[in-house]
């Protein structure tokens, strides 16, 4: 027994069964369905809720993350600390709160700034984040700035990333753009908001993310 | 067999239409649903207990005064949607006149303090301010320690988001 101490085992049973604790950032542009999708999730999973959902661009101003989510795929399972986090843009205009949601000017320019300040939190949280469930609305076109800015930066950071095509429920959609457009990447349609097809991105995500993760090559 | 006239002590079929119309015999209009007939003193108990007028049982009940909703000819006092808003009304003033002021004075604090902020120069987000076409606030402290580039106009912001991408590396490298 003197080759196989109690931490050694430990250890061989860590390199055997890989990495099973990981920590998950839902990213994408505003009003995507991040929350929404991390709300199936908690729902799904542990009965919970994340937060609030808005047709109002902007509505998550701060991340907000829970521990210890288990999502189970067959045998295998993962523990996920999912952090949901505010959406990333390139530009915050109050007046689209004002004209658009009718909300009043202080309150639209209270929200931008929040917004803004959101954006810097959301990439500030990928320090020490494991993988990234990027989600797109597949009802837009995803060659926007946003996208491709987030993606590049995941990738040079060597983060696992699955995109979720969202919002599939809509006439509109057309997750095949998005599969297309970005064929490194496992991309799963799925409608947050229906549940549809949630199966398959639970599946795939216990799939890529409990991969060991490759160094960070900077 | 179930039913049976709780004031005679008489016994219908289930589901009959007897206790619609009321017993034939004796008039009485309550009927108590058993398997096995009652003896007479339990009928007779649950017959006073049930033959109490129903509007003193609900006074009962309630635990008010019977003048309060019953009128002098013994029939329920009847309330318009504006009495109830003037009851309610009344009421509301009674109970929380001072709340009613704290929260107002809240609200119109919420809004003071949303105005500051807005307005406070300090922890804005934005590194560049353009107050007018042709009139700029750089912040050049902050842009020399590679905060991300935000540019501020008239509330609305553009971020540069490759900057704080780079902001963050270099955070890390730290």
């Amino acid at each position: 027994m003197g080759l196989f101490g109690k931490t050694s085992f430990a250890s061989i049973i860590h390199r055997i069964f890989g990495k099973k604790h990981a920590k998950i950032g839902i990213y994408g542009p505003p009003n995507v369905g991040k929350t929404t999708l991390a709300n199936r999730i908690l729902r799904d999973w542990t009965g919970e809720i994340m937060g609030s959902v808005s047709e109002i661009p902007h509505e998550t101003r701060t991340a907000k993350w829970k521990k210890d989510v288990k999502i189970e795929n067959g045998r295998s399972s993962l523990f996920m600390d999912i952090v949901d986090t505010p959406g990333i843009s390139t530009k915050v205009d109050y007046k689209e709160f004002m004209n658009t949601y009718g909300l009043d000017k202080d309150e639209s320019k209270q929200r931008a700034k929040e917004a803004t300040e959101g954006v810097i939190e959301s990439i500030r949280w990928l320090e020490g984040i494991d993988g990234v469930l990027l989600v797109m609305d597949s009802t837009q076109d995803p060659f926007t700035q946003v996208n491709i800015t987030i993606l590049g930066n995941l990738e040079a950071r060597n983060l696992p990333v699955l995109i979720a095509a969202n919002k599939i429920d809509m006439e509109k959609s057309s997750p095949a753009t998005l599969k297309s457009a970005f064929p490194q990447h496992p991309v799963i349609p799925i409608s947050a908001l229906t549940g549809y097809n949630s199966e398959n991105l639970y599946s795939t995500m216990v799939n890529q993310f409990s991969r060991k993760r490759k160094k960070r090559g900077r | 067999m179930p039913h049976q006239c709780l004031k005679c002590g008489k016994i219908f079929n289930e589901g009959s239409s007897t206790v619609l119309k009321g017993c034939p015999s004796c008039n009485g209009n309550r009927f108590f649903f058993t398997k096995k007939p009652l003896e007479d003193k339990e009928r007779e108990a649950i017959y006073t207990k049930t033959s109490k007028d129903i509007n003193s049982k609900i006074l009962d009940i309630l635990g008010i005064d019977k003048n309060d909703i019953i009128d002098n000819k013994g029939k329920w006092k009847t309330m318009k949607p504006n009495d109830v808003r003037k009851v309610l009304k009344q009421h509301l003033n009674e109970d929380s006149n001072n709340k009613k002021d704290e929260n107002i004075s809240n609200f119109e604090n919420k809004k003071e303090i949303l105005k500051e902020r807005i307005e406070s120069k300090n922890n804005n987000p934005e590194t560049i301010n353009i107050e007018k076409p042709g009139k700029y606030f750089i912040d050049i402290k902050g842009l020399l320690e590679e905060e991300p580039i935000i540019i501020q106009k008239d509330g609305t912001y553009t971020i540069h988001l490759p900057s704080i991408f780079k902001m963050l590396e270099k955070e890390g490298q730290n």
